[in-house]
This record gives structure tokens, C-alpha cells and sequence, in this order.
């Protein structure tokens, strides 16, 4: 028998031999971001393609929860500094190398399209929602920020500059929600230390994932058919995408170094292996494609449930690769 | 200058007072830690079962990770290489304590991240750190690798030595003497 | 051992720490610890004779004193003060230093003096040596014991085995602690603040143990631990015996973080070997199993009885005292024996 413990000291909670810093307000920081990430890039990439009025679901409406999510995952992300009265250090610095850094200061430039974007659409949500959810609470609130914005003094100025030049704007969110998703990943993948994150398909893996939970959501959302099986084939392809790229990282892993491969073997026969493959693999991400196959086959299948699957599966993914990740590491004993 | 720390893991009894001497020096709450021994055993008994302890802390690496992802630069290095944190500039955000291989970071109850420091504030005195003045075994040996005449310079150079995991690529500046 | 403390007209304990051996005393003369008092000096003919000087590092807390204080003033009470020409120890260990040339002054600022060895330490070739023995020589075979009738050759006798199921008891140290004045210590406390039961991870699959499970142990006269401890699976354990560092498993209340933590192996040492010769004692030839529930209160209690005569009515008044005075044994020696060196 091997045995290696711990004589005295480092009796830091929970920190030994399995660090876990980090839980679930980051788990779910990144998956807000991704999120968001993803709605952005489909309501620019739409408006371009000059869908604004046939795709108004898209471009018009779900944007409006992208900054709310993304003030979410701030607040989340102050919620888990340990030493949060001096949060503004982060906005004193910008570190090159140090992805926090990134982070914190995509978030806060994204934060502007992001909350113009669906500010400038504030007459198009209100009556899109009367329309459609005539009952909904939240016209009477949308139509007093309505209103107060076209009394604000500078803002509606600054509308009309946003809304003139919505394609350049378009273009710059595009690239912006670009960063954003691969920072979800790469926020984890820059930890040399962990082997588990650190692999460079983490971040590509990640915007994929980010991207197709936000067309899980807008297939959902929506209410046109159309625009239902174009998010459909979209998240299809996203799922193939996806695996392809799970596979790949496994390949990556399993013809690295030591502490790679047994980083692999947390998901490979260790402990988070049947969450990973059952619950993110299975039912995140193979058995919404089945679904939405039969779907697009015909066969009747309630929209809400592969949506909400991908939805499911991409937050546990995220939950996971936080958790495992901090379980993997190099041989220090 | 660069400071390193020698470890002989065949003299070291794991008595721990290299701990409580860290603890008591540098103010470090209860239950908390900068130091730590490690025993491994390795055989089966009868055959031959061969155990060691190491003591360990954080190990001033040259290249730090844990001072790149910071993202206030509270994480940084000072003069001999040691890795040091300017507790009003960190916010907390662990991704330092994520960084380092070794495990050599805590969250203090404060909030901020601490660490190791070599005793700078005492190496400003002229005197050793606290870790290694209290050893009993004598089994820590610290000073400059710029310096061949130093302590630690003479014995690495003597002795066979290793790092804990290299491949991690940090250039560790602890040697566990073998 | 109960009976013993019952039969004393008077129990005086003298301790740095309340041990459970204070609880039977009529009178507690608390001690200073070594970092508060001063002692007399160690000198050593080692290799490089010295000398060393043991000074208060802080002032002595709550109303403890140091041993010299206590003999002093216990003997000017009793009107001995020919005997303590001395105001305090200082002005001993003045005059004590003085006679090998240096001084208190001196000592303070320098804690150890050295000394040259005036004969050799070790002896030289060919040196004709006579050894404290009847020949003069290193006697393999003891003519002294010859004499009197013993074994002169030792012979190997084979220790007890335990029944199935049980194993050798094995005891030692932490290097954190001195025995189990420093338990209470909050920096040691967190060192090392329970001692575990070690078990070779052979011995742990036949019942089943895991690390860190917890275990109450009984020996072979069915008596039980009073406290539970954790498993440790090791190979530095042969897989007949079991190993526990000794001193844990306090019951006096005052020692806030130490009292209830591991268990105590002086009351599993129910039998003790002494030596025919020389009258050493052999404590390590005690058998234990494992339960791995938790034994009822009673039972240990019980347990803990399983020889002791019926307890008379002070006894039953103190209820658990049978257990305590079986874990108080070496702490009564301990003040036993530092009473003698007072008087
Ligand atoms: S041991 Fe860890 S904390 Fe210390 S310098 Fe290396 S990476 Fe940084
Ligand atoms: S916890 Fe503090 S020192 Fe560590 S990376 Fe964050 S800001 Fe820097
Ligand atoms: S003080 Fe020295 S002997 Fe004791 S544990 Fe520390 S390094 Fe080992």
C-alpha cells in the first residue's frame, strides 16, 4: 500500500487533498456568460443576415435577457471574492495574462451593447408582448422605463447614434459575444495546474456549448415555426460539434502526461464519470438531438423538453468541469 | 540574489515545529497554515516499508503561475524571487490558489490570499526564517543560489535532490534533498 | 488503584495541568509550567561537558508556582528555615554557577557554557578497563545472577499471542506533544489533537474498517474505551498488532480541548509484566479487538469494574471514579514521585 497524508498543517477547509475554491457561484457565472454570449452573437448575426423583422423573437426580444443574466453573473462572481470590499482593484488593473482580468473587463464592455441593444428595441418587446402574452406583468413596467428613458436627458441622444449605426454595433457584439463565450472557457483552461482545464479546446468547447444553450432557450422562447427548426438544426449541429470536441479533449488527455491521463480518469471511471456521461452526454446532449430529430421528422415532440434538456446539460457540464477540474492536479506528494 | 530552500527528507522527524514556529512568527490563525508536513509510506509490510516526511510551503517558484492569473497584481515578486501578496490589492478571487500546483495558498479569514514568505521581514534583519531557525534535525537549509559559498548552493550541489512535479513547469525553488 | 487513593489520610498533587489525578486530591499545588519558572540547572559530562541554565521565558499565569517556591515555603511553615539558607532560586544557582567559575550574570546572557573534557570519553586502545562486574569483564553470562540463582544466560521466551480476533497493543509518542501536558496547548491541539488507532490495511479488510472510521476498542479482560478514535490504515503497523500514541482520551473537564479526544490506553493495560530481576514493568503485552459500535455507557462503566472489588458508598457516590483511578495510575506516580523530590 501507498499511503501519503497530511502530518500537520494545511488544515485549510476542504482544501486538501481536493481543492474547492471555487463552486457553484463560478459554475454558474460561466454559464450565464455563455448564455449571454450566445444570445448576443444570434441577435447581430440576424440582424445582419437582415432577419430583424421575420426573426423578431431573436433579434428583438430575447436580448433583453442578456444583460440581466449578465448582471447576474457579476453580482455572482462579486459574490464569491473573498475579500469583496476591494472588488475595484479589478478595475484598477488590466492584467494581460490573468483571464479574472479578461473577465471582468469583457463583461463590463459587452455590458454596453448589451443593455442598448435591447433598450433600442423597447417599443418592438412591448408590443411584441401584447401580442402574444397580452396578460404578461412586465408591459407595464416596460412601458414606464419607456417612457422614463425618452425623458432621461443624454440617453435618447445617444439611442439614436446606437440605432443609426445598428450594424456596426452588430459587427462589434458579434466579436465582443465571441470573446465573451471562449472566455468562459478559457477562464478555466489558463490554469496550468489543472490539467483538467488546461487544454486549448476548453474554450472553443465552451462558446459551442455557451452558444447552443442560447438557441436551446430561443427555440423555446419562440413562437414561430420557422424560426423553431432553424434553432433546431442549429442546435443539432451545435450538439455534433460538441461531442466531437468532448471526444477530442479525451484524445488530448489520453496522450498527455500522467497527470493528464488520470485527470481524463476522473471522467472516465472516477468519481464524476456518471454524472458526466449520463446526465451531460446522455441527457444534455444525445438524447435532446434524438428528439429534436424526430421532431424535424414529424413527429410531435413538446418543444420544451430537448430545450430544456440542453439548457440542463449545458449548467452541469459547467458544474462539473469546476468541480472535477479542481480535483485533478499534478503529483505534489 | 535568488532565495531557495533545501529539504532533507531523511533527517526530518515531521515534529511540526517548523509549522507552529510559521504560525506563532507570522500570525497565521488557527487552523490555518503557510507550512505543512507530508508523510509518505511506501512497501508492504514485511517487505521493506520506507517512509519520509517532507515539509513543505510554497515554493517561490521562478515561474509563477499564481502571480500571472492575478488580476489586480497583488499576486507579485519581490527582490530574491520570493512570491509575496500585498493584501489591499488582492480581492480574493482565488484564481491564484487555482494556479499554484502546489497548494501552497489559503484564503485567510480576512479575505484576502496568504502565503509563505520566506520571513522576508526577517531575512531584512539578518536573520534566518522562522522554519528553519526552530528545526530541531537542522534538516532545513535556506540562503541565495547566486551566492556558491551559501548553505543551500554547497549542499545542492553536494547532494541528489529533486522537485516536486517539474512537468508542472514552474521551476520550483524548494529541493527536497534525497 | 481506587482503593489505594481511598486508603491515603491525605492526597496532595502537585501539577502544571489539572490531570485527572487532581480530582482525588485534597489539597492542588499548582506548578508553573517550564516557561515560567526557573529550575536547576542541567549539566551533562556528554561529550562536551555543560552546563545550562533554564530561566522563565514569561511570567507564571493565574496562581501557580514554581516547585522550589512550594518546598521552601512548605518548610518554613514547618520550621525548617535552616534548611533554606536561600532567598529564591536565583540565589542558588548563583552560587551553584559560581563554583564552576562563571555566574548567574553570566549564564543569563548566555544560557550553555561548555567546558573542556578533563579525562577521556571514551576508552583507549589497549587501556586496561575494569568493568563493574564480578570478573571485571563484559559478562555475556552473569556471575551475579548465576549467584542468586536466576537465569545468568538470557533465554528467549516467547511473548503471549493474543485469541483470534485481538491484537497486540503497541503505544508510543507523537513528536508534536510531551505527554499530555501539551494536549491543551492550542497551537499543539492543532497539530494533533486526537491520536488515531493504526491498522495494517491487511487486519483493517478482515473487519471491514475503513480509514477514519471510528473504533472503540476492548481488551482482554472485556474492558472498553471510554472515548472512540479513528482508523488509520498503515503499513508502518504489523498486521497482529495495532499502534496508538499514548496520552489521549482525557476526562477532566477542565482541559477544555483535550477531554474526550482518542483513546486512553492506560486502562486497556490491564496486565502488567514485571521483571523477577530488576522489577522493570512491561505494559505491551495487552490484547485488544475492535468494536465498531458505539458501546453503551454502561457497558463501559461495567467494563471498566471487571476486577475491581464492589465499590463501597464514597465510590458509588462518585459514580465513573473506578475507570478514572485505572487512567489515573501514572499520573499518581508522576506526583508521587515529584513529592519526593520536594521533601
Ligand atoms: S508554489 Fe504556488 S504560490 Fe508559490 S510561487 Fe509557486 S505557484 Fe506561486
Ligand atoms: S486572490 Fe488576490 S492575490 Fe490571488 S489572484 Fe485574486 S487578487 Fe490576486
Ligand atoms: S521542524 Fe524540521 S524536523 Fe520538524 S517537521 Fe519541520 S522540517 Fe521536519
Amino acid at each position: 500500500m501507498e499511503e501519503i497524508i497530511n502530518v500537520s498543517g494545511r488544515s485549510i477547509p476542504h482544501v486538501y487533498p481536493h481543492l474547492e475554491v471555487w463552486g457553484g457561484p463560478i459554475a454558474l457565472y460561466l454559464f450565464f456568460g455563455g448564455l449571454a454570449a450566445g444570445l448576443l452573437f444570434f441577435a447581430s448575426f440576424f440582424y445582419l443576415k437582415g432577419k430583424a423583422d421575420s426573426m423578431p423573437m431573436t433579434v428583438k426580444v430575447a436580448p433583453i435577457i442578456a444583460p440581466i443574466i449578465i448582471i447576474l453573473g457579476l453580482m455572482l462572481l462579486l459574490y464569491d471574492l473573498h475579500h469583496v470590499l476591494y472588488f475595484w482593484q479589478l478595475f484598477l488593473h488590466f492584467r494581460i495574462e490573468s483571464p479574472m482580468s479578461w473577465g471582468a473587463w469583457t463583461l463590463s464592455v459587452i455590458m454596453i451593447p448589451a443593455i442598448l441593444w435591447p433598450l433600442s428595441y423597447l417599443d418592438d418587446i412591448i408590443e411584441y408582448l401584447k401580442e402574444n402574452k397580452p396578460n404578461c406583468k412586465m408591459i407595464g413596467l416596460l412601458n414606464w422605463a419607456n417612457d422614463l428613458i425618452k425623458k432621461l436627458p443624454v440617453l435618447p441622444a445617444i439611442m439614436d447614434l446606437f440605432i443609426k449605426n445598428r450594424a456596426m454595433v452588430a459587427y462589434v457584439t458579434i466579436g465582443l459575444s465571441i470573446v465573451l463565450g471562449v472566455y468562459t472557457g478559457i477562464l478555466l483552461s489558463a490554469f496550468n495546474a489543472r490539467p483538467l482545464w488546461n487544454t486549448a479546446i476548453l474554450g472553443p468547447l465552451f462558446l459551442t456549448s455557451g452558444v447552443s444553450t442560447a438557441a436551446a432557450l430561443l427555440m423555446w422562447m419562440s413562437n414561430d415555426h420557422k424560426e423553431r427548426t432553424l434553432y433546431s438544426k442549429i442546435d443539432l449541429m451545435l450538439i455534433a460539434i460538441e461531442l466531437f470536441f468532448i471526444i477530442h479533449m479525451f484524445m488530448g488527455f489520453l496522450s498527455s502526461g500522467v497527470a493528464q491521463v488520470e485527470a481524463a480518469q476522473l471522467l472516465l471511471g472516477g468519481p464524476f464519470t456518471v454524472v458526466f456521461w449520463v446526465l451531460v452526454v446522455g441527457m444534455g446532449l444525445v438524447l435532446p438531438a434524438i428528439l429534436e430529430i424526430m421532431e424535424l421528422r414529424g413527429f410531435h415532440v413538446p418543444i420544451a423538453i430537448p430545450a430544456f434538456l440542453i439548457l440542463m446539460g449545458g449548467l452541469l457540464f459547467r458544474f462539473i468541469m469546476v468541480y472535477a477540474g479542481q480535483a485533478s492536479g499534478f503529483h505534489i506528494l | 540574489m535568488r532565495y531557495a530552500m533545501a529539504m532533507d527528507t531523511r533527517k526530518c522527524v515531521g515534529c511540526s515545529d517548523c509549522v507552529v514556529a510559521c504560525q506563532t512568527e507570522n500570525n497565521v490563525p488557527l487552523g490555518y497554515c503557510r507550512d505543512w508536513i507530508v508523510e509518505a509510506v511506501k512497501g508492504t509490510y514485511p517487505d521493506t516499508v520506507q517512509m519520509h516526511f517532507k515539509s513543505e510551503r510554497c515554493m517561490h517558484c521562478e515561474n509563477t503561475p499564481c502571480v500571472r492569473t492575478c488580476p489586480t497584481g497583488a499576486s507579485h515578486v519581490i527582490e530574491g524571487g520570493i512570491v509575496k501578496v500585498t493584501h489591499d490589492e488582492c480581492i480574493g478571487c482565488a484564481a491564484c490558489i487555482e494556479a499554484c500546483p502546489y497548494e501552497a495558498r489559503y484564503v485567510h479569514p480576512d479575505g484576502y490570499v496568504d502565503k509563505c514568505t520566506f520571513c522576508d521581514h526577517r531575512l531584512e534583519q539578518g536573520l534566518n526564517t522562522a522554519c528553519v531557525d526552530v528545526c530541531p534535525t537542522s534538516c532545513l537549509i535556506f540562503g541565495d543560489l547566486d551566492d556558491p559559498k551559501s548553505d543551500v548552493s554547497k549542499i545542492l550541489k553536494e547532494k541528489d535532490w529533486y522537485v516536486l512535479a517539474p512537468e508542472a513547469g514552474t521551476n520550483p525553488q524548494l529541493y527536497f534533498l534525497k | 488503584m481506587f482503593k489505594a487513593i481511598e486508603n491515603q489520610d491525605l492526597i496532595v498533587v502537585v501539577d502544571t495541568m489539572p490531570m485527572e489525578m487532581t480530582g482525588y486530591a485534597d489539597v492542588v499545588l499548582p506548578e508553573s509550567t517550564y516557561l515560567e519558572r526557573h529550575d536547576y540547572s542541567r549539566a551533562g559530562k556528554n561529550r562536551v561537558p555543560q552546563i545550562a541554565f533554564r530561566m522563565p521565558a514569561v511570567e507564571a499565569k493565574y496562581d501557580s508556582k514554581p516547585a522550589w517556591w512550594m518546598a521552601k515555603e512548605l518548610g518554613h511553615r514547618l520550621g525548617l528555615e535552616k534548611y533554606y539558607p536561600w532567598k529564591d532560586l536565583e540565589e542558588v544557582l548563583d552560587w551553584q554557577f559560581k563554583q564552576v567559575g562563571s555566574s548567574l550574570e553570566e549564564m543569563k546572557k548566555i544560557g550553555v557554557k561548555t567546558f573542556p573534557s578533563t579525562e577521556p570519553i571514551y576508552l583507549l586502545p589497549g587501556e586496561d578497563y575494569e568493568f563493574n562486574t564480578n570478573t571485571g569483564k563484559i559478562e555475556l553470562y552473569s556471575t551475579d545472577f548465576a549467584e542468586k540463582g536466576y537465569d545468568a544466560m538470557p533465554k528467549f521466551t516467547r511473548h503471549d499471542s493474543p485469541d483470534p480476533g485481538f491484537y497486540h497493543l503497541v503505544y508510543g509518542r507523537a513528536p508534536m506533544h510531551t505527554f499530555g501536558r501539551t494536549q491543551n496547548n492550542p497551537y499543539l491541539f492543532d497539530l494533533y489533537e486526537t491520536n488515531n488507532v493504526w491498522i495494517n490495511p491487511r487486519t483493517a479488510k478482515l473487519w471491514g474498517i475503513e480509514n477514519d472510521s471510528d473504533l472503540w476498542l476492548k481488551n482482554q479482560d472485556g474492558v472498553i474505551s471510554e472515548f472512540s478514535a479513528k482508523a488509520r490504515l498503515t503499513e508502518r503497523i504489523r498486521p497482529d498488532s495495532i499502534y496508538m500514541v499514548h496520552g489521549f482520551g482525557h476526562t477532566n473537564k477542565h482541559l477544555s480541548r483535550a477531554k474526550g479526544r482518542g483513546i486512553n490506553d492506560i486502562p486497556l493495560i490491564t496486565k502488567i509484566k514485571i521483571d523477577p530481576i530488576m522489577g522493570g514493568t512491561g505494559m505491551r503485552n495487552n490484547f485488544v479487538t475492535f468494536l465498531l459500535e458505539e458501546p453503551s455507557k454502561e457497558e463501559i462503566i461495567a467494563s471498566a469494574n471487571y476486577k475491581a472489588e464492589k465499590p463501597k458508598e464514597k465510590a458509588a457516590s462518585k459514580k465513573k471514579s473506578e475507570k478514572k483511578s485505572e487512567a489515573t495510575k501514572g499520573h499518581k506516580q508522576e506526583s508521587h514521585k515529584k513529592e519526593e523530590a520536594k521533601s
